[in-house]
């Protein structure tokens, strides 16, 4: 047996060299391989709205501003920028000399075309709404709506070859989280007017700006970058290849990188997570990224109508022993909506976050009696959740909490997606297991979206919070506008319409030779910044 | 031996096919285990301090130590894995032994009929038989549980659906025969009328059959509940069915094989011991079918 198991290895051995010496420069060391998930959804800059293929398009374009290894803002195309003493107009200057990869000179009127772009209903961007509602450009909500054709009415102009301007109906000092490649790729109209939307994944026509240029696009299978010589930083772009791999399956993504075929992948299988911390901890990444999770009740319910009920429901769980100990998927349990993503942010928790977890489910089960429910009139309550199995489990482990504290009867009832999305609206919920995946890594992201005017769905009524969140978007600066903001939140979480329960991680597997990665929970991980040792 | 040579007084042929079965030693050894099992399924949960729905979060994922109380460990979310698994023995058992029952009588009266009444009558019932054997099973079930919006009662009515369909083609056979028999044509002409006749001389007559046939329907309900509870139409979380548990058993079977053995193990002996069972049943009943 021993012979015949070393023989096979041997063979296996030399079947991997035969295999390595026939795909050739993706295993070289000068291409990074890069797992991407399932098929970038588009490669159009101006459309795509799919993150993993954002990955791509900043390698491949490169915004006013960039992101760095760790998330933080660092300036891009342009070097330099100021904002008004209202918050309302802000001007950037592009740097010196940027080219385009065919050589053209890159000018800030290739930044205003991809705003008008964007926003032209022909184009059928869904990113249209980060120029009229994230933040409010002048203009941009009449050319989205198709009342006008006319590009003069919007407030992104480029008054010289060298200069930006962005004027917005209110102050927003989250602006320049939306500067980046994701919104604000520059258009190179000569080529895009030649060939039309086409040009995008034709790798002989398209003319890009960003460290590299696409070189191969091959569906279902790769995108292949080269370093773009032309790119104003290009002297310190270390790697001269990247290569973008689909990798639908997360356990074949697996094996393709212990067979040493990426470098990166774009997710772990949660059933593994914990075999590979222990094993390989130095090329585990978990990280927080944007992606909220929380439980919301559905006020319409005669039982949840009640505050006490809600409040102990959101109390009777444990939320370190769910993220860590049941779901085991990296998340990071949390006791508010929209802390925890900027620093900067110094938001308020629930009130009883002070308590331990015991008094909490102490005060909880005092609720539960007090809302008049009992061993022999137990609440009966269903959860709301799709058919991933991390939804399910983290489901199921809430369900089984809430019968151990509160001896509450709560069934699981997992869906499609889609059918799990038309379900909210449709009232016939109680517990609907919600997520919110913010636009950047801020608080205003989230908070805005539970604001009553803007999701309708939740059935809250509260003037107070629109109020309070009216008055923190005429603050100009985060200085003013967080602890504006921090009121709202505290209005929010003092009427219990939800639990929260933790910000759902990035994961991945990074090789220990590649250096320059990061946790960014802004989640773009530029190649030009990696090394490969 | 002597046994058989000289038999006692008034022993009937049930008699005879009840000793030949005693002497089957792995006949008489399965039903000793399966009884065991029976008993520990529905007795033994009562010994626990908790149900199989109740977590225990400080001891999540505890392996399988023998210590009390969790003798075998507990599931991942805390969940005691022997009294889970015993909770879904009971499970799987019931509807195994109430849908082999229910599926039987159904399919012995319907053959019965069949077979006695003859004719056109008889013609129409066996075509009907032969059209909803041709319906796809899997997809017969989430029609059902869509009727019946999903559940335990969905799910029994699907197997009892295809499975009384057997019994009713091997009856049919049996009383078509049995019709033309004089005993049958005797009492006909003694006015005897046809339900009786069915009921009372037909059925008897086709017991042997019935109930070997019946000891291999039951392993084949509970491996039917197992397998649609395995597909996730069966019985749901956190209801316990060996079918999910041993669905949940194989999604670990890397990091924990203890989750997939116990159910696993138990669903394989109880199946082993209801086709040796079955095995025995048909030696005894049928000694010249081997």
């Amino acid at each position: 047996m021993i012979g015949k198991a070393g023989r096979l290895t041997r063979w296996l051995a030399g079947a991997a060299l035969a295999l390595s010496l026939a795909t050739g420069p993706a295993l070289a060391d000068d291409t990074l391989d890069r797992g991407v998930g399932s098929e970038w959804a588009s490669l159009d800059p101006q459309v795509n709205f799919d993150s993993a293929a954002g990955w791509i398009m900043a390698d491949a374009y490169e915004g006013l501003i960039s992101f760095d290894p760790v998330g933080k803002i660092i300036p891009g195309a342009a070097e330099s920028w100021e904002a008004s003493a209202d918050g309302k107009t802000y001007t950037f200057h592009l740097r010196e000399g940027l080219k385009w990869s065919n050589g053209d000179p890159l000018v800030a009127q290739d930044f205003v075309n991809n705003v008008l772009r964007t926003l032209n209903p022909d184009t059928v961007s869904e990113k249209g709404y980060y120029f009229y509602s994230t933040i409010k450009v002048k203009g941009a909500a009449a050319l989205a709506n198709g009342e006008t054709k006319d590009p003069s009415v919007l407030g992104v102009t480029a008054p010289d070859d060298r200069t930006v301007v962005v004027e917005m109906e209110t102050p927003a000092p989250h602006i320049l989280d939306l500067m980046g490649s994701f919104q604000m790729a520059p258009l190179h109209s000569p080529s895009f007017d030649a060939n039309g939307a086409g040009v995008f994944i034709d790798p002989a026509k398209v003319v890009t700006n960003g460290a590299y240029v696409i070189k191969e696009v091959v569906p279902q299978s790769h995108v292949l970058l080269e370093k773009n010589p032309n790119y104003w930083d290009a002297a310190n772009v270390k790697i001269p290849f990247v290569k973008y791999h689909v990798t639908e399956d997360v356990g074949t993504e697996l094996k393709r990188y212990q067979a040493g075929e990426l470098d990166i992948t774009y997710d772990i299988p949660l059933a593994d997570l914990e075999r590979l911390k222990a094993e390989t901890p130095d090329e585990v990444w978990v990280f927080p990224s944007t992606y909220l999770i929380y439980y919301s009740f559905n006020l319409s319910n005669p039982d949840l109508q009640n505050i006490d009920l809600r409040r102990a429901l959101s109390l009777a769980l444990d939320r370190d022993v769910l993220e860590n100990k049941i779901v085991k998927g990296g998340a990071t349990p949390k006791l508010n909506y929209a802390g925890g993503f900027d620093p900067d942010y110094k938001g308020p928790d629930i009130a009883e976050a002070d308590m331990s977890q015991a008094d909490r489910e102490a005060l909880a089960k005092e609720l539960y009696a007090k809302a008049g429910y009992g061993p022999d009139n137990p609440l009966k309550l269903s959860i709301a959740t799709t058919v991933a199995e991390i939804n399910i489990r983290r489901a199921q482990g809430a369900a089984l909490m809430w019968k151990k504290v509160l001896g509450a009867e709560v069934e699981v009832n997992s869906m499609e997606r889609k059918a799990w999305l038309d379900l909210f609206y449709t009232d016939d919920w109680t517990i609907f297991a919600d997520n919110l995946v913010g636009d950047f890594a801020g608080p205003e992201t989230f908070l805005s979206y539970m604001r009553p005017s803007a999701e309708p769905g939740y059935g809250w009524e509260k003037p107070e919070y629109d109020t309070a969140m009216d008055e923190a978007a005429q603050q100009p600066d985060k200085a003013t506008r967080y602890p504006a903001l921090a009121k709202a939140e505290k209005i929010l979480l003092d009427d219990y319409i939800f639990a929260p329960i933790s910000i759902e991680p990035y994961r991945h597997l990074v090789k220990p030779n590649v250096k320059g990665f990061g946790a960014s929970a802004a989640g773009y991980h530029n190649s030009q910044f990696m090394t490969l040792e | 031996m002597s046994v058989d040579l000289a038999p006692p007084r008034g022993t009937s042929t049930f008699h005879l096919q009840l000793r030949r079965f005693r002497q089957n030693g792995l006949s008489m050894a399965s039903v000793v285990v399966l009884a065991a099992i029976v008993v520990l399924c529905f007795l033994g949960p009562y010994a626990f301090p908790f149900s199989g729905e109740d977590a225990d979060f400080d001891f999540i994922s505890a392996p399988a130590a023998f210590i009390w109380p969790h003798l075998f460990g507990t599931d991942d979310f805390g969940r005691d894995l022997l009294v889970r698994v015993l909770e879904g023995g009971q499970v799987s058992l019931t509807i195994g032994f109430l849908g082999a029952l229910v599926a039987g009588v159904i399919g012995v009266l319907y053959g019965a009929v069949a077979g006695y009444v003859g004719g056109r009558t008889d013609g129409f019932m066996m075509r009907l038989v032969e059209i909803l054997y041709g319906f796809p099973y899997v997809i017969l079930v989430i029609l059902l549980s869509l009727l019946f919006g999903g559940g335990n009662v969905a799910l029994f009515s699907a197997i009892v659906f295809t499975l009384w369909l057997t019994p009713a083609v091997i009856v049919r056979a049996q009383a078509q025969s049995l019709a033309q028999r004089e005993f049958v044509q005797a009492a006909r002409a003694g006015g005897m009328t046809g339900p009786a006749i069915v009921l009372q001389h037909i059925v008897p007559n086709c017991m042997s059959t019935v109930i070997v046939y019946g000891s291999l329907l039951v392993p084949e309900v509970i491996l039917s509940e197992s397998f649609l509870s395995f597909l996730g139409i069966g019985i749901k979380e956190p209801q316990a069915s060996w079918g999910n548990l041993i669905q949940t058993g194989t999604a670990a079977m890397d990091s924990d094989l203890r989750l997939l053995l116990l159910p696993g193990g138990l669903l394989a002996l109880v199946l082993l011991c209801l086709n040796f069972i079955a095995d025995g049943l048909r030696d005894a009943f049928d000694p010249n079918d081997r």
